[in-house]
């Protein structure tokens, strides 16, 4: 639905095993089509960052539309095609002009990022966050992000936008985001936080959150993949790809020159002249007519209304300039502020011409308890609380036929495989894998044990992860610990807070995104 | 079930001599000889003919390839007899329970007959009682009362199945506007939907795009696009192929919102344009050509239009002191004012009359301002002065207007003007002060339809649409936000007294929430009609590319694509 193709980008080590699960898992092989293509980027390791991962050669070659960007460890309860709708409404190109989907000839004569309603400020980002804190499922410490919102313009706010169907939650604006510990360090270091003016001179209520996280699912147009491309100081996507987008808005012009708005977006009036006639008029057809201006739930957009935001603009730049205010050092560019300075001495009448980029919007889910589950578990704990809170949910059996069971809901809550543990065990509030062998008199409470693996007798064991095929010695006490697989503990062990672990490795990174080219 | 049946016939024995493979395959002849029994006594056995048709379906689906054709004729012919035969057969029984039924109650059957199968098991007292009494046959769909003596158009067959609680509630004097099957959204989009359709509709859904010039032309340029990564199958003509590939498009297009009268003259055109081309033309040169007209219309029908439009309503125009009444938004009027005071540096005052729920005029306003008509702006010496349709006889009687400009969504047959739901009051109060009433609308928009009231030709709008939520600041907290969100703003629907007051809005917290829970409320009902018509009484000139003509004029211009 809107989705043509979906890649699964893996790192070539981990290219085997889940084209086995793909071809072989009875779930997997049930999903709908379009069936998923696997990609390993022969350059792509298991801690590549993301936004190298875009400009992969590989990857580059997937995108030929507008797409859509999910991580590996994402666990989202919202229905995928309300939050599509929402992008299509809000951000898509008027009428569908973002999508290419031309034929062969067309796409050789028009360019490659025109007729996207980039200048009419459609055709951004969507990014979905997440509350991390009050809810079931929430563990201490965890990881938040950042984010500053506004308000939507009139422009991405449909009349009737409170009729679709998504969840509860607010579509704002993105305009500022960065990691918690970030602004934490940040705040360390100088005693204060300080918040650039320009931000404030730009939006007057700048919602704040704290304790949302960024739950990594983003909505990207297609010229994201050349963003990536022209930046390649980006490391991570979320830090660095959608931070910077953010603040694209606010910040002086020439911080979006710097990062390559003008390559990107000035490329659409030039190549009129390789097309024939009738096609560079065809174009014209498209370019000059402004749908949204006609549209009557719209404000006209007029020419020398970008004339008159100048005067306005400049000086801005000048008190900045001349003053050595604090906000220009503030958030940590890569760039000196004495080049931009200089820029912005002359650059004044380029400024105009210096094309924005259009808008990211944040999809806020509620705060509230009731709100639909949407998790990345990218550490130990928030593995085991969101695998805790999934096994709560009610079972296919244990629902009546008539009401639809969550996605999320096992098939039964005892696997036909499952051996009966020995006698004297008691075993609360676990997830515990196929063939694992549970000795007689252990006692289990609020752990997730992984398949086969082996706990001895009279093991204590709780709010703990074992790993697949980690074995537990007898009589061992385990209080909030972290086995990783295969790993031995041996017998009468009796640690708390404790992790077993080989060699220091770290979980895993988000090393298998998964890129969906939606249209 | 093959070796139950008597395979008594002839032909029979021929089929599975011919195609030994089917020899365990129940023979449709000897069904087609079986139902006949069952019809005249054996009644236990009626199920049979139905598991042996879809026995056969099955065995078909296996091998339906190997008959040959006299086979399948025979087939058919045998499906067929048995289909009637079975009828008979249920018919037969109904009969016999209806005597039954009708003997218990004393009535005489004539009446029963009448009843369908669905309701065969109510008794027709019931049946009356129900229609006498004013209650809900169901909180789905309520019905008007009846003339007494008056035969009920609902007969027992129209009745529906029992909906969920909060299914659509709609007023029952406009039923026939409301759309029929869902709405179009990302999960009723079939394979074949392009993606840029579908991006449209889902932005006509939720009035992204509004308007008639603004949709008629996404839907050109889409259909565009869309005729341009199509290809022919195989085996078929493009001419003809490509409109039913339209068609699809289309019907999903107009799920998501009814079309409009120009979108169905623009599409009346394009499919003749289609049915028109030369067979003989090859596919890329037929697509090419079609690209190019679907341009050279746009460009004459919708922009160069508009232009024209634009300078023959600025004619009309006085250099200073003219006050100009226009109500909501329409891209026409907009670029003939801006036209006038940028172009043609006249001085004028725009009054700017909205209305709820879409307060288009709102967009007009800003829009206006934007372009300078403010002081100090660009178009300094031109004023905007915003009000909302409640105080329209004030914004009239102290702005002194002279003129009235109103878009259009269609111009009907008798010369009506169908537009924003409001137009029609404000031509009307217009008049009333001898403000002459001017339209402006493309040729385009023309249409040989003819209505004179507005429930006949309209379009239902999202009811919800009336009820005014606030977003409220604060959203986080323990509390559901959908509390917190019960809108500030509850007045009733059209009839919310606001005031004339300029770019403010009265703030009615006393009405908490009260709309909020409307579908709860059994007799509570909200329209939100899209359009209105008004009669050609109270209008004074119609101003379209082909020139300036009297309202009653309109059929003379000819309609676009002739839909007679």
């Amino acid at each position: 639905m809107g989705v043509t193709d979906i890649t699964i980008i893996t790192p070539p080590a981990s290219k085997k095993p889940i084209e086995a699960a793909l071809a072989q898992h009875p779930d997997l092989t049930a999903l709908p089509s379009p069936k998923p293509d696997l990609l390993a980027p022969a350059d792509l390791e298991f801690n590549t960052p993301t936004a190298e991962l875009l400009r992969l050669p590989e990857v580059q070659n997937v995108i030929k539309s507008d797409f859509l960007l999910l991580p590996c460890d994402l666990i989202c309860d919202i229905p995928g095609d309300a939050l599509l709708e929402s992008y299509l409404i809000s951000m898509a190109g008027i009428a569908g002009t973002g999508a290419d989907f031309g034929t062969q000839s067309q796409l050789k004569t028009r360019n490659q990022f025109g007729l996207g309603a980039e200048g009419s400020g459609r055709r951004g980002g969507l990014s979905v966050w997440y509350n991390t804190v009050n809810r079931e499922e929430s563990v201490k410490k965890e990881e938040c992000d950042f984010m500053g919102t506004v308000a939507l313009d009139t422009y991405h706010k449909a009349p009737l936008q409170k009729v679709s169907e998504l969840p509860d939650g607010r579509l704002r604006k993105l305009v500022w985001t960065t990691p918690m510990s970030e602004v934490f360090e940040e705040a360390e270091e100088n005693k204060a936080w300080r918040i650039r003016q320009s931000l404030l001179r730009r939006y007057g209520s700048v919602k704040c959150m704290t304790q949302y996280r960024d739950s990594h699912i983003y909505f990207f147009p297609k010229w994201v993949k050349e963003f990536a491309m022209q930046n390649e100081d980006f490391e991570s996507i979320s830090e660095d790809l959608v931070g910077t987008w953010a603040k694209a808005e606010w910040r002086k012009p020439t911080f979006r020159a710097q990062f390559g708005a003008n390559k990107i977006f000035k490329k659409a009036s030039a190549p009129t002249t390789n097309g024939t006639g009738t096609e560079s008029r065809n174009k014209n057809i498209e370019e000059e007519i402004d749908l949204l201006s006609l549209s009557s739930t719209q404000i006209t957009q007029h020419v020398p209304n970008a004339t008159q935001l100048k005067p306005s603009q400049p000086i801005q730049f000048a008190s900045r300039v001349q003053g050595t205010n604090p906000e220009d050092s503030m958030i940590s560019t890569t760039t000196d502020e004495s080049t931009q300075d200089d820029e912005d001495g002359q650059g004044n009448e380029q400024d105009s011409s210096i094309p924005h980029l259009p808008p990211m919007l944040s999809f806020m889910l509620s705060s509230a308890p009731s709100a639909p589950l949407v998790r990345r578990v990218d550490s130990t704990p928030l593995l085991l609380s969101v695998s805790l809170l999934l096994a709560k949910l009610p079972s296919h059996d244990q629902i009546s036929s008539t009401t639809t069971p969550s996605p999320f809901s096992h098939p039964s809550k005892i696997h036909p495989t499952s051996q009966p543990p020995q006698q004297h065990c008691t075993i609360k509030q676990s997830c515990i894998g196929s063939n694992c062998t549970i000795g007689a008199g252990a006692r289990i409470q609020d752990c997730v044990i992984m398949d086969g693996a082996q706990i001895g007798e009279k093991a204590v064991i709780s709010g703990s992860v074992i790993g697949k095929k980690a074995v537990i010695g007898k009589g061992s006490k385990l209080k909030d610990c972290e086995v990783q697989d295969g790993m031995v503990v041996g017998e009468g062990v009796d640690v708390k807070n404790e992790k077993f672990l080989v060699g220091g490795f770290e979980e895993g990174d988000d090393f298998g995104e998964e890129d969906d080219d939606d249209e | 079930m093959s070796e139950n049946a008597p395979s008594t016939n002839g032909v029979s024995a021929s089929s599975s001599d011919a195609t030994p493979s089917f020899a365990t395959m129940p023979d449709p002849a000897s069904i087609a000889e079986q139902t006949p029994d069952t019809n005249s006594g054996a009644r236990q056995e009626r199920p049979q003919p139905k598991q042996a048709s879809t026995a056969e379906n099955i065995a078909e689906a296996g091998a339906g390839v190997k008959l040959t054709g006299a086979q399948l004729k025979q087939r058919k012919q045998a499906e067929k007899a048995a289909r009637r035969a079975e009828k008979v057969t249920v018919k037969g029984e109904q009969a016999q329970i209806q005597q039954v039924q009708s003997s218990s109650s004393g009535r005489p059957d004539v009446k029963q007959r009448r009843s369908s199968q669905g309701e065969q098991l109510q008794t027709p007292q019931s049946h009356h009682k129900r229609k006498l009494s004013n209650q809900p046959p169901e909180p789905g769909a309520v019905r008007i009362p009846f003339r007494p003596g008056q035969q009920p158009p609902s007969t027992p067959q129209t009745q529906q199945p029992p909906q969920p609680k909060h299914a659509e509630k709609r007023v029952p004097l406009v039923s026939h506007l409301y759309p029929s099957g869902k709405p179009a959204s990302l999960t009723t989009a079939s394979r074949e939907i392009h993606p840029s359709v579908l991006t449209l509709a889902l932005q006509l859904r939720n009035l992204t795009i509004a308007g008639s010039t603004a949709r008629t032309l996404s839907l050109l340029l889409t259909l565009k696009r869309v005729i341009k990564a199509y290809t022919t199958p195989p085996s078929t003509a493009l001419s003809r192929h490509l409109t039913t590939h339209l068609s699809h498009q289309i019907s999903f297009l107009s799920s998501a919102r009814p079309l409009g009268i120009a979108q169905g003259n623009a599409i009346r055109w394009l499919k003749k344009l289609i049915s028109q081309l030369d067979p003989d033309l090859d596919d890329n040169d037929a697509k090419k050509f079609l690209c190019d007209a679907v341009d050279s219309f746009i460009q004459e029908k919708v922009t160069l239009a508009s232009e024209v439009i634009a300078s023959q309503a600025c004619s009309r125009i006085e250099a200073e002191g003219e006050t100009i009444l226009v109500f909501g938004k329409s891209s026409v009027v907009e670029k003939a004012l801006l036209k006038a005071a940028k172009d043609e540096g006249k001085k004028f005052r725009v009054v700017v009359v909205d209305s709820r729920p879409l307060f288009e005029g709102r967009n007009l306003a800003k829009g206006l301002l934007r372009a300078g008509m403010r002081e100090g702006g660009d178009l300094d010496g031109c004023q905007v002065v915003y009000s909302l349709i409640s105080g329209l006889a004030d914004a009239l009687e102290q702005n002194c207007v002279t003129k009235c400009f109103l878009g259009a969504s269609g111009m009907l047959g008798n010369g009506s003007l169908y537009s924003r739901c409001g137009s029609a009051m404000v031509a009307m109060m217009a008049k009333q002060y001898n403000v002459p009433v001017i339209v402006l609308g493309e040729s385009l928009k023309f249409t040989a339809k003819m209505a004179v009231d507005s429930l006949s030709l309209n379009e239902v709008g999202d009811a919800d649409a009336l009820v005014e939520r606030d977003e409220s600041q604060t959203f986080t907290s323990d509390v559901p936000p959908k509390q917190e969100d019960a809108g500030k703003k509850g007045g009733g629907g059209k009839k919310k007294g606001g005031d004339e007051e300029q770019k403010e809005e009265d703030e009615d917290a006393s009405k908490n929430g009260l709309l909020e829970s409307w579908r709860d409320h059994p007799n509570l009902y909200l329209l939100n009609l899209m359009y209105d018509i008004t009669p050609k009484d109270y209008l004074d000139m119609v101003i379209c590319e082909l020139g300036t003509l009297p309202p009653g004029a309109v059929p003379v211009i000819g309609v676009h694509g002739g839909d007679e």
